[in-house]
């Protein structure tokens, strides 16, 4: 969605096309404002200040203030929704101040990190217990997980052979998705006997070092 | 144990009369499950970083954005899919009480890593790469402007997965899920 949305303070001001985009999500904020938007105001933010410049279209430097107080509510605000990581909402903390005055954005969000819930599952489990062959798990906070209502679509032998699919789509594209997933159930790997390995001729890796 | 089934695993052999050998280092996932993990300091401080750009993880979500069906993807074990070059196997030697192994895939521990991951990604996937897909590093998104098209935009993609022998994750896949519901994943 494009509006016209203008920033100002008392007589200074500029105004910027922006482009929107709305997401159905619980969170404290308005609108996050985007790389795009910032880099078409010229801004400049600072963190520690709480404070935003950028010229205005008559020349003179707009200062936008966070208000410190809001800016804890929204925090302590931020906290109540999820449970989430804890470096998470520290970089969360230090989008607020982006939230006062009617502010806009592009379509750029910022944050990587994401809602910490079952993403720690099985990988090893087929070949031991106890250990994870997955070098990631550690760092796996933000590894995607969705609110859509999920199902789970069977793609081998077992009853573990599954794989999730989001639901509210039309029967005929789940259908499609669903035959094509099936069609190519041999390129999901169970345990690393089924991972045959890249050719080491297309890729390998090399340490640059001499023996 | 763990050293016992990563051999099973074919990720690592024994190894005698090595030039290069790290200790080993047990980490507690927070999962509760024990991970090895080789301590490369030494060896990581002798080559060069690679220079590969990586991409920004602000650009997946930029160009992701406005597509109506996406389908997360993740490559199982994904760095161990990487075989190392035969000749520098034997410096990833890591002791253990029995004996020295050294790594025959790529490790995570490895400085280049991700550099190497991201640039195999780029070759796999050459030519869907912002058109149907995105790649930064280890995630995988298969975009469809409109719903009913993604299911070609995944036959696409698993046909390169199939000729470069890649596997998936299907633990860590999500498939069809609305562009919007991926976005407010982003943001929370």
């Amino acid at each position: 969605m494009d509006l016209l949305t203008t920033f100002e303070v008392g007589q200074a001001y500029k105004t910027l096309m922006v482009r929107y985009i709305l997401v159905d999500a619980d969170t404290s904020y308005n609108l996050l404002i985007g790389r795009c938007t910032l880099n078409q105001l010229g801004a400049v933010v600072s963190t520690p200040h709480m404070a935003m410049k950028f010229a205005a279209l008559n020349g003179t430097i707009i200062t936008i203030k966070a208000d410190p107080k809001e800016a804890q509510q929204c925090y302590m605000y931020s906290l109540k929704i999820t449970p989430y990581s804890l470096k998470t909402i520290e970089e969360r903390a230090t989008q607020i101040e982006e939230l006062e005055t009617p502010l806009a954005e592009c379509n750029n969000v910022v944050l990587e990190g994401g809602q910490q819930s079952e993403t720690e599952t099985v990988t090893g489990d087929t070949i031991g217990d106890g250990v994870d062959l997955d070098p990631r798990a550690e760092f796996e906070e933000g590894r995607p997980t969705f609110d859509e209502p999920m199902t789970t679509v069977r793609l081998g032998a077992g009853f573990h052979h599954v794989t999730r699919m989001g639901l509210r789509t039309h029967k005929q594209v789940r259908d499609d998705v669903e035959r094509v997933l099936i069609s190519n159930s041999d390129l999901f790997a169970w345990s690393p006997t089924d991972m045959p390995g890249i050719d080491p001729g297309f890729m390998c890796h090399r340490l640059a070092l001499l023996p | 144990m763990e050293v016992a089934q990563l051999a099973r695993a074919e990720f690592i052999r024994e190894l005698v009369y090595n030039t290069w050998l790290a200790n080993v280092v047990m980490v507690k996932k927070s999962n509760g499950k024990w991970r090895i993990c080789v301590d490369y300091t030494d060896l990581n401080k002798a080559y060069l970083k690679d220079i590969y750009p990586l991409p920004s993880i602000d650009r997946l979500v930029d160009n992701t954005s406005g597509y109506e069906l996406l389908s997360v993807l993740d490559a199982y074990s994904e760095y161990n899919q990487i075989r190392m070059y035969t000749p520098d196997k034997d410096k990833t030697a890591f002791m253990t009480d029995r004996s020295n192994y050294c790594y025959r895939v790529m490790l995570f521990g490895l400085k280049n890593a991700d550099t190497t991951y991201q640039r195999l990604m780029d070759k796999i996937f050459q030519g869907l790469l912002g058109r149907t897909m995105e790649v930064y590093v280890d995630d995988m998104v298969v975009k469809s402007v409109k719903a009913k098209g993604q299911a070609a935009d995944l036959e696409a993609v698993f046909d390169r997965v199939r000729k470069h022998d890649l596997r998936l994750n299907p633990e860590k896949c999500f498939f069809r899920v609305w562009g919007g519901k991926f976005l407010s994943f982003m943001i929370t």
